[in-house]
């Protein structure tokens, strides 16, 4: 039972592939993906349920393993599939309607942002480090499509940067994850279980220590490429601004997530072995991201570009979190990862109804948004309070939690380094979306009303909704999840 | 005693088929060109013909263009009782100097020849002077690594114990920081030659000369001195490059004049192949643009470096 | 010094060196038809390596790799780059280098040394193989690294990060030589769908990049 719940978190959006190519069009297409997004949903969060009340999930001699970390970060990409692939519905009806698609390339659309979020929900879903390389390297490859969808001479430069420095930093992680491997050669593991992580987590202070350090070095700058942390971060504004927005939604949302998510199962082999050696790397990458997000934020008039430095902001945050570890730390951090996935959802799916009424990714031409599409408007402002972190929103309370954290540990000065820094952010990223919220309707306002607003709109009301119920309350099943997965990484 | 006898015959023999070899290479490459070629003993010849004649002295020249053959020729002579040319023991003379030793002193005869150049203030002179320093100045850094690669090795910089160390165990012979040393001193040995593809041997293009350039000025007793002992560098280097790193075999025990003997002859053998080596890649191979000889220098010393990493490597 | 006296590990360190010159000769050439052909002979050597391996464990999925290293990045990705890029775009000097030639092949070299520092076999256990292979493999994947990064070609920017896949996979063999079989049949997929889906994209930009220029052409026609 549990199993078919596992299986069906992927196969569910899987399937939706295959609707694009039996002769319906953006429609169908669009309603097929967003169906596919909601029963992967639904399965995650039963399948959560059931892991936390009972065992993870081991299967095929760790192939398949699903404890309680794997879905917290189930139930979070699964989410984000839903939401994106809604905002998919009427980023598809839209532009067909303009004629700005053709049917090859809803179609590819279709399948890939369906194989996209099957092989992240399946990467989350292994034990096996070598296969968890395989799906993530997999989705890169799905995913740049989805970048270059557009075949604008610059959406392909960014999916070509995407797709190049990407599958650069997945390979430097696969030699990581040899030295994974190869760390165990004097555990009397089979081989197959020499890269079975729970085989790995078992044995994790017997590992040799000096090809460790080696690994997890390796694993940070690979996949930390994928996540976007300074200094691998350079294709991260570009791939996110050009890509189409529901795919930013996903880039940002859950790409970004997969990749700390096998960072942190290589953080916890490492941990009896290296003590806070792993945490004080990840101290560093985390402070470089935050600062060199907020830095950039600075002067930042594509909105969508803005978006992505405020991801790396927000995954550098998350790295800060993991590194000042601690129940507090890493509490703080998964909460901020549940909170930045649905707030970065809403922010980007707002920008798509943006782009598709103003026909520009400038900020300085988009003025008066709360006249023109006051819903727009409004969940745009909403949203920005919401992932600056303002209360009453998640994203307060997780990195409210984070800056805590520094505070318990022995290096308080850190979080007085950070404060600072989100100050910028803060200020940065407001002045620019607040321009585009107020002021007075003014040049293309182009007006042009996209599909239906209301079934566009269901998906940002829903992410605001979330964001502020779980900023004033934590239900106590998600309380228990995140518990769980820590304790499952320490 | 016998050993005595043995260090005469070595330089003898350095000094006797020196010239016989540069006849075959050249007499080879013209076979190679479809053309007749000069006999093998050519060079004798025009050793015979320039010592008889006198030789013409440029009036702004001083002592040092005088002494500078001289000087080049006896290094050449000194080296060819260091290295094993013919023995596989060193002679009584071979304490003088190491591998390190013998490139010291081929450096100085070609650092009095440059100067003798430089001496008579001809353009061509100068301009030859020029180009060697600068090939000779990126041969330098990939010759030293050459010998890293065998101090990797032997653990000396003796050339004798390197010819031993490869010479008795084929894995040793076929460990990449040997081979990569071996290829990075063949191609030092093309460079420091001047062969293709650093130069046309033989050919008097003032355009692109580079060792000949700086010999235009000398004639009759003073040439077939400079010319006699860049045949022997060649041969030397020859020796050197086939005895101590491609076929460590067959050199003759230093305890019999016999052993010599059968030195010698093992020794036209494998300069045979060197021969035919260095003409194959003669005839095949264009002369690269003078700035590419960096690059081709470089190459050298890239293979040495990597042989040497390698070494370490596999050693621990 | 200790020496490695079998067959195998003789050939196994003889084919990594050569796979590592390899590199440093793509480092090394501008023009497009060597620098593929350069790949094209490491991919060889790099299905020998693995073949050498597989003799040795008697491993019947690594002789299947070796034979698809063979035919796959031995023969397939280069024909198929030479055939749709390169000769159909008529490509044959990269001029896109950022580096001097030699200042390239010193930091090549200095990158070398650094890879034998990070992983002297010294500070890691005995792997499976006795062999130098893991330092020089990493070497590989760094100079793959340093071919994308001085070269700013595209379809030198994919070679060079084929070079890397190449340096990976010979770690993967000589250190892990056991991995199962489906990870490294994964990978292989990965491989190929990745060159799949970059060889389209950089079709499809040098179109834009084409069509763009002709219409600056029209446009200074009027």
């Amino acid at each position: 039972m549990t199993l078919t719940l596992a299986i069906l978190t992927w196969a569910l959006p899987l399937a939706s592939a295959i609707v694009p190519w039996v002769g319906t069009r953006a429609r169908g297409t669009g309603i097929a993906v967003a169906a596919g997004g909601a029963g992967s949903l639904a399965a995650a969060i039963t399948l959560a349920a059931r892991i936390v009340s009972g065992h993870p999930l081991k299967l095929l001699g760790g192939l398949v393993y699903v404890d309680s970390l794997s879905a917290f970060f189930v139930v979070t990409v699964a989410l984000v599939v839903t939401l994106a692939g809604w905002g998919s519905y009427s980023y598809l009806r839209a532009e067909e309607e303009r004629g700005e698609l053709s049917p090859l390339q809803v179609r590819l659309y279709g399948t890939f942002f369906a194989a996209f979020a099957a092989l992240m929900l399946a990467a989350l879903q292994t034990g096996n480090l070598g296969l968890l390389w395989v799906l993530v390297e997999a989705s890169t490859l799905a995913s740049a499509v989805l970048v270059a969808l557009e075949a604008r001479a610059t959406s392909l430069e960014a999916a070509w940067k995407y797709i190049i420095i990407s599958s650069f930093g997945v390979t430097i992680a696969l030699v990581g994850t040899l030295f994974v491997y190869y760390s165990a050669t004097s555990l009397h593991l089979s081989p197959d279980q020499r890269l079975t992580w729970p085989a790995l987590f078992a044995h994790a202070s017997v590992l040799q220590a000096p090809s460790l350090r080696l690994a997890f070095l390796l694993v940070l700058i690979g996949y930390g490429t994928k996540v976007g942390l300074a200094p691998m971060h350079t294709w991260l504004p570009d791939a996110h601004s050009e890509a189409p927005s529901p795919a930013s939604a996903m880039l940002s949302a859950a790409l970004l997530n997969t990749g700390m998510y096998a960072i942190i199962r290589i953080q916890a082999l490492t941990t009896p072995e290296l003590g806070r050696y792993a945490n004080d790397v990840l101290l560093i990458f985390g402070f470089a991201s935050v600062l060199i997000g907020a830095l950039f934020m600075i002067g930042c008039e594509n909105f969508k570009r803005l978006f992505a430095y405020s991801s790396i902001e927000h995954m550098g945050l998350i790295a800060v979190g993991l590194g000042f570890g601690g129940v507090i730390g890493i509490y703080g951090a998964l909460l901020l990862t549940l909170n930045h996935a649905i707030g970065k959802s809403v922010l980007f799916l707002t920008s798509g109804e943006v782009v598709l009424r103003y026909r520009t990714r400038d900020a300085s031409e988009v003025r008066g948004l709360l006249q023109v599409a006051p819903l727009t408007g409004l969940v745009l402002l909403l949203g920005t309070l919401a992932i600056l972190g303002s209360p009453p929103f998640g994203v307060f309370l997780s990195e409210f939690t984070i800056v805590r954290a520094s505070f318990a540990g022995q290096a308080s000065w850190l979080g007085f380094v950070l404060l600072p820094l989100l100050v910028v952010a803060f200020v940065a990223f407001a002045r620019t979306t607040l321009g585009m919220v107020f002021g007075s309707r003014q040049g293309r306002a182009a007006g042009l009303a996209s599909g239906s607003p209301l079934v566009g709109a269901v998906p940002l009301v829903a992410g605001l909704g979330l964001l502020l119920v779980l900023g004033v309350w934590i239900p106590g099943g998600l309380n228990e999840l995140i518990l769980h997965s820590m304790r499952s990484i320490t | 005693m016998t050993a005595i006898a043995l260090q005469v015959i070595q330089s003898l023999t350095v000094l006797f088929l020196a010239p016989v070899y540069a006849g075959f290479l050249a007499r080879a490459e013209a076979i190679v060109q479809s053309k007749r070629g000069p006999s093998v003993l050519q060079p004798y010849r025009d050793l015979a013909k320039l010592l008889r004649k006198e030789s013409a002295i440029s009036e702004h020249a001083t002592w040092i263009f005088r002494a500078a053959p001289f000087v080049a020729f006896s290094c050449y002579l000194t080296v060819s009782v260091i290295v094993p040319i013919i023995t596989d023991e060193p002679l009584p003379l071979a304490f003088l100097g190491d591998l390190i030793g013998g490139a010291f002193v081929l450096m100085l005869a070609s650092f009095s020849i440059t100067l003798a150049a430089l001496d008579t203030a001809s353009p061509a002179g100068g301009l030859g002077a020029s180009r060697t320093t600068w090939v000779g100045s990126l041969a330098e850094p990939s010759l030293i690594l050459v010998f890293f690669t065998v101090a990797a090795l032997s653990n000396s910089d003796n050339p004798y114990l390197e010819n031993h160390a490869v010479a008795g165990s084929l894995s040793a012979y076929t460990l990449p920081t040997h081979l990569l040393g071996l290829a990075a001193f063949f191609m030092i040995v093309l460079a420091e030659n001047g062969r293709i593809p650093i130069e046309s041997p033989g050919v008097s293009t003032e355009i692109s000369m580079i060792e000949e350039s700086r010999v235009l000025e000398y004639s009759g007793r003073e040439y077939a001195l400079v010319k006699w002992g860049s045949w022997m560098k060649l041969f030397l280097l020859s020796s050197i490059f086939m005895n101590v790193f491609v076929l460590p075999w067959g050199l003759g025990h230093a305890n019999s004049i016999l052993g010599g003997l059968q030195g010698i002859a093992a020794l036209v053998g494998k300069l045979a192949v060197c021969g035919v080596l260095i003409v194959i890649i003669d005839s095949s191979f264009a002369k690269l643009r003078f700035f590419r000889i960096a690059e081709y220098l470089g190459a050298s010393f890239l293979l040495a470096l990597i042989g040497i990493i390698t070494g370490y490597v596999i050693r621990s | 010094m200790t020496q490695a006296t079998s067959p195998d590990t003789i050939l196994l360190n003889l084919a990594s060196v050569l796979i590592l010159l390899c590199a440093f000769a793509c480092l090394g050439s501008k023009l497009f038809d060597r620098y593929l052909g350069y790949y094209a002979l490491q991919s060889v050597l790099l299905s020998a390596a693995a073949a050498i391996v597989a003799e040795k464990l008697d491993s019947p999925a690594l002789w299947a790799l070796a034979v698809l290293t063979l035919l796959i990045k031995g023969l397939g990705i280069p024909v198929a780059t030479r055939r749709y890029l390169v000769a159909r775009l008529s490509l044959k000097r990269d001029a896109a280098i950022t580096l001097g030639l030699s200042t390239s092949l010193i930091i090549g070299a200095g990158l070398t040394a650094l890879a034998y520092f990070a992983m002297r076999p010294a500070t890691l256990p005995g792997p499976l193989l006795d062999t130098a292979a893991v330092p020089l493999a990493m070497a590989v994947v760094l100079l793959g690294g340093l071919c994308m990064v001085v070269r700013r070609h595209t379809i030198a920017q994919l070679l060079g990060w084929l070079i890397v896949e190449n340096g990976a996979f010979l770690g993967a063999i000589t250190l892990v030589a056991t991995f199962p079989f489906i990870v490294e049949a994964g990978i292989f997929l990965d491989l190929v769908a990745g060159v799949l889906i970059m060889l389209a994209l950089v079709s499809g930009l040098a179109q834009r990049l084409a069509s763009a220029s002709a219409s600056d052409l029209r446009r200074l026609k009027g």
